[in-house]
């Protein structure tokens, strides 16, 4: 399908390219320059190298975040077995598991651990009644592991799901057919298939965990600081933006290596799989062997305990007031226009806040992205692939280092003659971030559309505008659906460059949750993040269905949710 | 009998893969299963290995029921559609697996590796030992699944479909190397395919299925000759197959096609299971090897004792290289006929005109509808 080569359109690359150069690039070379240079004896980042607690914060950080990749891989890859392999009741709630860490924004998988696993949590309550011992799970390094891996053993099981579906059922028949044993069946044929995959799902869960911002900031409290949860430290309280920056720096260089790892094994993985596997043929869940029925009973209670009780514990504690009755004070609290001492702003003002952020972000990221995914088919491969990259780099960068780029960029560098405001700055961060997630969506949908559709239609006589608006806009709708969708949950969930950007008295609703959280005011908050779930739940609803029609339709070829 | 199917069910929730399936298999017999696709043939050899449990009937093999075994217990080798082999293995490592991982019979790694080197020489591949599938063509990659499927010497070899991927001229020379090997080393074995031809040109017998029933079991030369269906006569061979409707029967079939025409042929030409009844319709296959064709004016009628006679149009002629085809459209239906290549030319000037096809009684089969 070569597109068509001959109208070449510049603004459809330059304006989105302009946009990141404006939004990201700037800023993020303003970081550089402050880090490297600044009056004074030497560079900040030298210091900053030189300086023991750093080194500390790292060790930290990384152990931190290797645990969780491990503890995301244990508790992933039992579920990644089982989605790839056997029928479930209820598919769609199975498959409703695999999208929580996209439509849990962190703040809220928070507030669930401190309602359900935290010393007066119902877990604990639980346990006292039943045994009188409590487990410490919060405030410790057990519990940002254990959210880590709440939030990151869905991608695990994911990966590693696809992977074993997209295994050729025959070669392990074919190993139990040469008298192999189903456990070596699993040690020689299978896992040494499937590992990349598992692997570069842990990969993951390390960089998520790695940058992790509000789970730790919300969990760890002072003794657990990560890097991330430092560089806000540094900026926002002790208001010292030199080694601010110098954090932050080294955090963008890191998390650009490590996505430049994770893209290689990634990539080095897709090329493993066999193209003639034939459909798994899936098993019910419970088989004749009684040791493995009680192993997944246990496995399947412990899933219920994990994902069940932070998310129930939410709900439960939004509908319950302070007598301990069933009652709506909270969404009342939440929903009310008046100033609240606790978060500095109106409740109500922060869920429009969101809303407005989340849909200018949308509209913007859909358009630009859009604009990239048209030309890029047109470029020649090297460009495209530049261009491209150059596009995705957003994801592979700490938020709260760009946050915070951006601040010091619109206060004191170039966007400050843009006179952009926090609210403007706030929503070109959104934008930044969410243009990866509509790039991912839309670059497909535009490499794969038919062009002999859009060649058919200018040989019919259409001049290139009609073919747009009648020919390419319309089928491109359900994938322009889906990207929308991307961006404006990123939006919504965004906590981590909002946090530092927004100004006091100024907020949204992760925000929000957070400084309620902060002033232990949890009903107040559960009912907000019930919100902010509902919120999400309905765009990811509309994301799925538009991904099924979109598969219907067999043209942006099939990347639905669970393939993001 | 050394491995037989008794009146093996299995069910998918609604749709019923295979039904009341009974059928044997002779030790060194080499027995194909022929049919279209999702006509059951592949979940039969499913069954057999171990990878599906029956929902009724059971499967004996020396005597013995396999129900309760796991498939690594069973001694039934398979060779898969698209090979299965292991990718990240070599050429050897995939031979080995059953020689070293196999939980019956395990064996030393100097004696594993003695008995791949006599699979090697035999399948033609020694030099390439150390390669990993990927490197190996299409038809090397199957000789290796072969030859890794037999060494830990399976009481029963099945090979689902395992040319099916190959091109046309490599895949005649496959199987006559599989037939050979099957010869040679007096394996037993259970072949299934869906291209008719190779069903008849490799088997001892065949068991032909459609729609998760078995319709007809016999040897290559028996299904051909005498199908027991209307639809063995359509799927096997070439032919044409007309409608018609039994009129009488006795020492004599006598039945009348489309046209009207009245037709008479001894009892002997009926193929089905139970005897033909007056009323009931069925159908005519003449063998488009055993007709003749000849130029006429004359309407139907020409049948006599001694051969049917059915009048029509030349509509089309192929040439096959070996011989021609003649497509001909009657008021009984389309006919079909051979006739030698070198009269190719004749039949294409006389494309349009009135012919006759004969076809002697003894040679028409009558089937059930």
């Amino acid at each position: 399908m070569p597109p068509n080569r001959t109208h070449r359109r510049p603004w459809l690359v330059v304006l989105p390219l302009g946009f990141l150069a404006l939004f990201f690039y700037l800023p993020l070379l303003g970081l550089l320059k402050e880090s490297l240079f600044t009056a004074g004896d030497s560079s900040p980042l030298v210091t900053t190298l030189k300086d023991p607690y750093f080194w500390h914060l790292l060790r930290l950080t990384v152990k931190q975040a290797s645990l969780s990749a491990l503890a995301s891989a244990v508790i992933g890859l039992p579920l990644g077995y089982i989605l790839a392999n056997h029928r479930l009741p209820m598919p769609r709630l199975w498959r409703a598991l695999t999208v929580v860490p996209f439509v849990l924004p962190a703040i809220v998988v928070a507030l669930g651990f401190i309602l359900f696993f935290g010393h007066n949590g119902y877990f604990n309550r639980a346990l006292m009644a039943l045994f009188g011992v409590r487990l410490p799970l919060l405030y410790s390094f057990q519990g940002i592991i254990l959210a880590h891996a709440f939030y990151n053993a869905p991608i695990v099981a994911r990966t590693t799901a696809v992977a074993w579906e997209a295994l050729d059922p025959a070669l392990e028949q074919g190993a139990r057919a040469l008298g192999a044993s189903p456990w070596t069946t699993f040690r020689k044929v299978t896992w040494p298939m499937i590992w990349p995959a598992t692997a570069s799902g842990a990969l993951l869960a390390f960089i998520f965990s790695f940058f992790s911002f509000p789970l730790v900031l919300t969990l760890g409290g002072a003794r657990y600081a990560t890097l991330e949860v430092e560089v806000y430290t540094q900026v926002r309280v002790l208001l010292d933006n030199t080694t601010g920056a110098a954090f932050a720096l080294f955090e963008t260089l890191a998390s650009l290596s490590l996505t430049y790892l994770y893209l290689r094994v990634e990539t080095r993985n897709r090329s493993q799989y066999g193209s003639y596997a034939r459909k798994r043929q899936h098993r019910p869940l419970f088989g004749r062997s009684w040791a493995g029925n009680i192993l997944l009973v246990i496995y399947l209670l412990f899933l219920a305990l994990l994902y069940g009780g932070p998310i129930g514990a939410v709900v439960y504690d939004s509908l319950v007031g302070e007598n301990g009755k069933l009652s709506l004070e909270a969404y009342a609290f939440v929903l009310k226009w008046d100033h609240a001492a606790q978060i500095g702003h109106s409740p109500l003002g922060a869920v429009v806040n969101t809303l407005r952020f989340a849909f200018s972000s949308m509209l913007l990221a859909v358009f630009l992205g859009t604009a990239l995914a048209v030309s890029l088919p047109r470029l020649s491969r090297r460009g495209a692939q530049l261009w491209e990259t150059l596009a995705m780099a957003p994801l592979a960068v700490s938020s709260v280092a760009f946050g915070y780029a951006m601040l010091r960029a619109y206060r004191l560098g170039v966007l400050r003659y843009l006179s952009l405001g926090p609210t403007g700055a706030i929503i070109a961060a959104h934008v930044v971030l969410g243009l990866p997630f509509a790039l991912r969506v839309l670059r497909p949908h535009f490499q794969s559309f038919d062009y002999r559709l859009v060649q058919a239609a200018r040989s019919l006589g259409a001049s290139p505008r009609d073919v747009f608006f009648r020919v390419t806009l319309p089928l491109s709708s359900a994938a322009l659906l889906v990207a929308a969708a991307f961006s404006f949950s990123i939006s919504v969930s965004e906590m981590s460059a909002t946090i530092m950007l927004a100004q006091p008295g100024f907020s949204t609703m992760p925000l929000t949750i957070y400084h309620l959280v902060s002033a232990r005011e949890f009903s107040a908050a559960a009912a907000m993040a019930v919100l902010l779930m509902w919120v999400m739940t309905l765009v990811f609803a509309i994301m799925e269905a538009a991904g099924q029609y979109l598969i219907s339709l067999r043209i942006g070829g099939d990347h639905h949710v669970s393939e993001l | 009998m050394y491995l037989s199917f008794e009146q093996l069910t299995k069910r998918y929730g609604e749709v019923t893969a295979l039904q009341d399936v009974t059928f044997g298999v002779e030790r060194s017999e080499f027995v194909s299963l022929l049919g279209p696709s999702g006509c059951g043939k592949t979940t039969t050899l499913l069954l057999l290995a171990g990878f599906e449990q029956p929902t009724s009937g059971r499967i004996l093999l020396e005597g013995r029921d396999l129900s309760e075994l796991p498939p690594e217990k069973r001694g039934v080798g398979m060779v898969f559609q698209h090979y299965a082999l292991f990718p990240h293995m070599t050429v050897a490592e995939n031979i080995a697996f059953g020689l070293v991982h196999g939980v019956t019979k395990r064996f030393s790694r100097s004696e594993a590796m003695s008995r791949v080197d006599r699979l090697l020489d035999m399948i033609d591949l020694a030099p390439l030992r150390k390669r990993k599938p990927a490197e190996l063509s299409a038809g090397q990659q199957q000789r290796v699944a072969i030859a890794r499927s037999l060494a830990p010497e399976p009481r029963v070899l099945c090979l689902d479909e395992p040319l099916s991927a190959l091109d046309a001229l490599l895949r005649e020379r496959l199987r006559l190397e599989i037939r050979r090997l099957q010869r040679e080393l007096g394996l037993t074995v259970l072949y299934v395919t869906h291209d008719q031809e190779e069903a008849l040109a490799i088997s001892d017998r065949v068991v032909v299925m459609n729609q998760g029933k078995i319709l007809q079991i016999g040897t290559p030369w028996e299904v051909y000759d005498r199908p027991a269906t209307r639809f063995v006569a359509g799927f096997i061979g070439k032919g044409s197959l007309l409608d018609g409707e039994v009129v009488a029967t006795g020492g004599q079939i006598v039945f009348k096609v489309t046209s009207g025409a009245k037709m008479a042929v001894p009892a002997d030409c009926w193929c089905g299971a139970s005897p033909p009844r007056a009323g009931h319709r069925l159908g005519v296959l003449l063998r488009s090897e055993r007709v003749r064709v000849t130029l006429s004016n004359d309407e139907d009628g020409r049948s006599d004792s001694s051969r049917l006679g059915l009048s029509g149009r030349l509509e089309e002629v192929e040439f096959l290289g070996a011989q021609c085809r003649l497509q001909i459209s009657g008021p009984a239906g389309n006919l079909v006929a051979t006739a030698p290549a070198a009269e190719i030319g004749a039949w294409q000037a006389r494309l349009g005109s009135k012919v006759t096809v004969f076809c002697r009684v003894d040679d028409v089969r009558l089937v059930p509808w």
